[in-house]
């Protein structure tokens, strides 16, 4: 069945059932599925339907490229077929019995615009029959997509599928002045065309129209003040070419695309005019009943000329790598309809294309032929012999890389987020509205409204995918994101600046057996960056408040500097911005813009010496006041400027009002002495310890605890 | 005296063997072996014996010696590694303390894999703006206004003459515009169209390749291509060259590679074909060259571009588009 689906035998409701009655819609043979299909009992049993039914038609789908509207009809791709296979190509019959009237006095034509009209042809009968079309008809052009109308119409579009040459049948009565006139609508902007919609027009839109208004939209879809209808007795039969570029610009303007466009925009064969007329003509007598009448009239001030192209046979052999004779490349051309002289020069070949193949104009045209002929498969594989280069690898690839690396290697899942987001998601962040940073690239065609302009930030979508991932159940999240932000300038083109964000949110660790698991905190993602400046070699990283940075919290949050440089941010993200986003935990995150960082980045490590003699290690606990920060100790410890001192790292912080005093910490630090030139003696690190202690009590009034 | 020997054998024995702790062991071992043990008297008194028993009985109990002895030893070891066990002993089942790791993006993967492969044969990794002007995305590339071949390609607008770009041809241009000829690019980066369905996000990810010197042929386009999948891929899989259009280049092609899910049988990932679309390529086009002052009939080139998700679904056997761009973690941790 359709669709693949299997009927088998099988019990329903107790009943062995073996098989099941069928609309046509369920066997795809129409759209009927009003109920079960019955066929005439004048059908014989074993007949095949589609037989039975007359609706046994293969149907090749194709997909043709822009560049061959010539493979756009039946006859098209029939030529093409017999090139390639070497078989003989039968156009189908167009010899015409004119016996009505002579046509030059029944009508005239007059060309306005032959720039955008480049031939019109016409032929006129008499004295036809409007009515429903043969059920041969009817099948072929529903087989293609196509409404039956009635035989007139459907003879037209039966014309265009074979020859690929759009028509327009008028009713020739209803053209006032009984003449057609081809000029740009100039001011008369409103058209109704026959699918019953009123259009705008564009003054330059190339109209046909009778003595006193407009009947067609040139090209693309006929008025409805002219169509063909039940009473209609005499048809004017249009045949023309018409200028690609300008029935695509109307179709573009107008939204109307038609069969009849899309080939007039890719270029139809300006050659094939009057025997599809003709082909028109005869089914139209033979179905509609009329006598056509006596000649063509055919306005073609400029015949259109195919170019002479002069190929060198040994740049064909060049390009494709093939050795081919001046005598195969003629076969392989002739074949497709080309008229080929040899010129003057021994390799030189003179080409003129067929109309039809309105592509060709260039010797590479003519190359890529040859080489389709040949069969792109037999071209030989060779490998090209060119002078060795190699450029070094672009810094800022190389940043990213190494960063890319780094967040990786400290347990980072790489994420990748579409680069638009939607204007609310800056909103969401605590951008006000009237900020400058509220500006954004905005797409003028957007998909959606949450895809409407590019990103300057990439937070919302981190945060965005967090929460994608907590609704999954997925708690624990280490992500990462190294990609570009755009930020209007005064350019035409945005900045285009690569950033890298990294978030971390739920516990610390995986699901352990061991030990409690607390949630991830400031300190975390803290570290994560201070791994990461170490593993790039960067300089020591330092946190400085800030105000301005709207996503996070006022309490966690710093503008990250580099030798008093800011090159990033980092902190939590504020109550504000996980309440907007919908978030149910607590998300760290740092951001490092990447064109900031490379002046610090990627320089080569300097080595130092190991020093070989032993060092000495101190612990002291003092106890301050609780505002003093470890930052203002550390500089108190280096102003001293003791040489021996080669570590200080804190270890506990102890508050308790009772042990402590209340409004003070104990912090535990460890001290390391070595010398670069002898074994230190107590005495020595002694010193320094009280140097050390005597300097926090005069600087940060730290008291040494018991 | 043999009797004896045979009998201390017997008893010592079997008290190793009832021992279970190494002080029993120990107190064992002197009973027997030990300056006044049982056995050492033995010894000892050997040499006061008939000429005719001192061998028999000295080499008797000299085995017997080394008997003990060894069993002692072994005995002493069990011990010990039954002690170790109870005292200090881990369920080695137990899960470890794993670190988390970190994951690299499928398409950064793949990405990086094709970059490698074309930077061993001497390609330079090019990159340029996603937002991007349209005579870089279009006109440069042989795509003027009003050209049908517009069609192909559904693009987003920022203005009329400021695009996302809809593939990353444009760097070619620009790269051109700025080197001479010989030059050998590889690019990767974020592309956009507006279409958005099963098989199309409207962001995704292309790798553009460029190579322009005198002589180039569509031989070599052929070999170097042949060789990228071979690489990719697997070695040998059969490739098949299909003419196409794209309007900047000529002859232009496709490449299919017989289906790697059924080996070309015909399943359906290949829409039972047995081919899979993998490129599409070709020589550049004249016109290309004389958007970026190349003269065309110096130098010949060919370019090729391949979606950087449809090779990763390929090869991952991903049949979802849409995951690349979920970002769900138990995605993303299986890379």
């Amino acid at each position: 069945m359709p669709g693949n689906m299997t009927i088998s035998k099988s019990k329903l409701r107790g009943e062995v059932s073996n098989g099941m009655l069928c609309s046509a819609k369920e066997l795809n043979i129409s759209d009927d599925k009003s109920g079960i299909m019955e066929l005439d009992t004048s059908y014989e049993t074993g007949t095949s339907i589609l037989k039975a039914m007359d609706i046994y038609e293969v149907i090749f789908e194709l997909s043709v490229t822009p560049n061959r509207p010539d493979w756009l009809s039946v006859t098209g791709v029939s030529r093409e077929i017999s090139a390639l296979l070497n078989i003989p190509f039968k156009m189908p019959e167009t010899a015409v019995n004119e016996t009505g009237e002579d046509i030059t006095k029944l009508t005239q034509i007059t060309n306005e615009a032959p720039e955008l009209c480049q031939r019109y042809t016409a032929r006129i009968i008499e004295g036809i029959t409007v009515k429903s079309s043969p059920k041969w008809l009817k099948n072929r052009l529903e087989s293609v997509g196509i409404r039956s109308v009635n035989n007139v119409v459907d003879i037209t579009n039966f014309v265009l599928m074979e020859f690929g040459q759009p028509l327009h049948a008028f009713d020739f009565d209803l053209l006032e002045e009984q003449r057609i006139i081809i000029k740009k609508a100039g001011k008369e902007l409103l058209f109704n065309a026959l699918d019953g919609t009123q259009y705008k027009l564009d003054p330059s839109s190339l109209m046909i129209c009778d003595g006193k208004k407009s009947v067609a939209l040139a090209g693309i879809m006929g008025g409805e003040n002219s169509e063909i209808h039940a009473g209609t007795t005499r048809v004017l039969l249009e045949s023309a070419y018409f200028n690609p570029p300008g029935i695509r610009k109307t179709s573009k303007q107008t939204g109307i695309r038609t069969e009849s466009s899309y080939r007039f925009e890719r270029g139809t064969d300006p050659d094939s005019v009057i025997l599809a007329l003709d082909r028109a003509a005869c089914l139209i007598s033979e179905l509609a009943g009329g006598r056509i009448a006596k000649g063509i009239i055919d306005s073609y001030p400029n015949p259109i000329q195919p170019p002479v192209i002069s190929l060198s046979t040994l740049s064909v052999n060049k390009m494709l790598g093939l050795k081919l004779s001046s005598k195969e490349i003629v076969i392989y051309l002739q074949a497709l309809g080309m008229r080929v002289d040899t010129g003057d020069k021994q390799d030189i070949l003179l080409v003129i294309p067929p109309n039809f193949r309105q592509d060709i104009k260039r010797p590479v045209d003519l190359i890529e032929e040859v080489a389709r002929m040949h069969n792109y498969n037999k071209i030989p594989i060779t490998f090209p012999t060119t002078r060795v280069m190699a450029s070094p690898q672009h810094q800022h690839q190389k940043l990213r890389e190494r960063l890319h690396q780094s967040m990786v290697s400290l347990g980072f899942m790489e994420i990748i987020n579409y680069s638009f987001i939607s204007r609310d998601s800056l909103i969401n962040l605590g951008i006000s509205p009237d900020s400058e940073f509220i500006k954004a690239v905005e797409i003028k065609n957007p998909l959606s409204e949450d895809q409407s302009i590019m990103r300057t930030t990439l937070v919302p979508g981190i945060l965005n995918t967090m929460l994608r991932n907590l609704n999954h159940k997925n708690l624990d999240l280490s992500l990462f994101e190294i990609g570009k932000v755009f930020i209007p300038t005064s350019n035409e083109l945005p900045d285009e600046r690569e950033m890298l964000i990294a978030l971390i949110t739920g516990k610390r660790r995986n699901l352990s057996w061991m030990g409690k698991n607390d949630p991830v905190d400031f300190f975390d993602i803290k570290g994560a960056l201070e791994t990461l400046f170490e593993q790039m070699s960067l300089p020591a990283l330092e946190l400085k408040e800030d105000d301005s940075i709207t996503c996070l919290s006022d309490s966690q949050k710093a503008v990250i500097l580099i030798n008093g440089n800011a090159v990033g941010e980092i902190g939590m993200i504020s109550k504000k911005v996980k309440a907007a986003f919908d978030l149910k935990q607590d998300a760290f995150i740092f951001q490092l813009d990447l064109s900031k960082l490379m002046p610090f980045a990627l320089l080569i490590p300097t080595f130092e010496h190991i020093l070989k003699f032993p060092a000495i290690e101190r612990d002291i606990a003092i106890v301050v006041d609780e505002h003093v920060k470890w930052s203002e100790i550390l500089a108190a410890i280096k102003k001293i400027k003791i040489f021996i001192l080669k570590k200080v790292e804190l270890f506990d912080i102890f508050r308790d009002a009772e042990k402590v005093g209340q409004g003070k910490k104990s912090m535990a630090i460890n001290f390391l002495f070595r010398s670069e030139t002898k074994t230190l003696n107590d005495n020595e690190v002694n010193k320094s310890i009280n140097k050390i202690i005597k300097t926090l009590s005069k600087v940060i009034n730290a008291t040494l605890r018991a | 005296m043999i009797k004896e020997i045979s009998e201390i054998r017997d008893e010592a024995l079997q008290k190793i063997a009832q021992a279970d702790d190494a002080q029993t062991l120990k107190e064992i071992k002197s009973n027997y072996l030990g300056r006044k043990g049982r056995l050492t008297q033995i010894l000892k008194g050997v040499g006061s014996l008939s000429p005719e028993d001192k061998p028999i009985v000295g080499k008797l109990a000299n085995e017997v010696k080394i008997a003990i002895d060894n069993v002692l030893k072994n005995a002493e070891k069990n011990i010990l590694e039954k002690k170790d066990i109870i005292t200090h002993g881990i369920d080695i089942t137990l899960p470890g303390r794993r670190l988390s790791a970190g994951h690299v993006h499928p398409i950064t993967r793949i990405s990086r894999e094709i970059s490698r492969i074309f930077s061993r044969l001497g390609f330079q990794v090019e990159e340029g703006p996603e937002v991007e002007l349209d005579f870089y995305n279009f006109e440069a590339l042989n795509i003027p206004k009003e050209h049908p071949a517009r069609d192909m390609q559904d693009t987003f607008y920022i203005s009329d003459n400021i695009v996302l770009r809809t593939h990353t041809s444009p760097i070619q241009i620009r790269t051109m515009e700025k080197q001479k000829p010989p030059l050998k690019i590889i690019a990767p980066g974020k592309t956009y169209r507006c279409d958005s369905d099963v098989t199309h996000t409207p962001m995704f990810h292309q790798v553009e390749g460029l190579m322009v010197d005198k002589d180039i042929t569509f031989g070599d386009l052929k070999g170097i291509l042949t060789l990228f999948i071979h690489q990719m891929f697997y070695p040998e899989v059969k490739l098949r060259f299909r003419p196409s259009f794209f309007p900047f280049t000529e002859p232009s092609a496709e490449v299919d590679m017989a289906c790697v899910m059924c080996k070309g049988k015909g399943c359906r990932v290949c829409s039972n074909t047995g081919w899979l679309e993998i490129l599409g390529c070709g020589l550049v086009d004249p016109e290309v060259f004389k958007a970026v002052d190349y003269d065309p009939e110096e130098y010949t080139g060919f370019a090729f571009g391949m979606g950087i998700e449809r090779i990763a679904m390929l090869k991952y056997g991903i049949d979802d588009l849409r995951l690349f761009y979920d970002n769900d973690i138990r995605f993303l941790s299986q890379f």
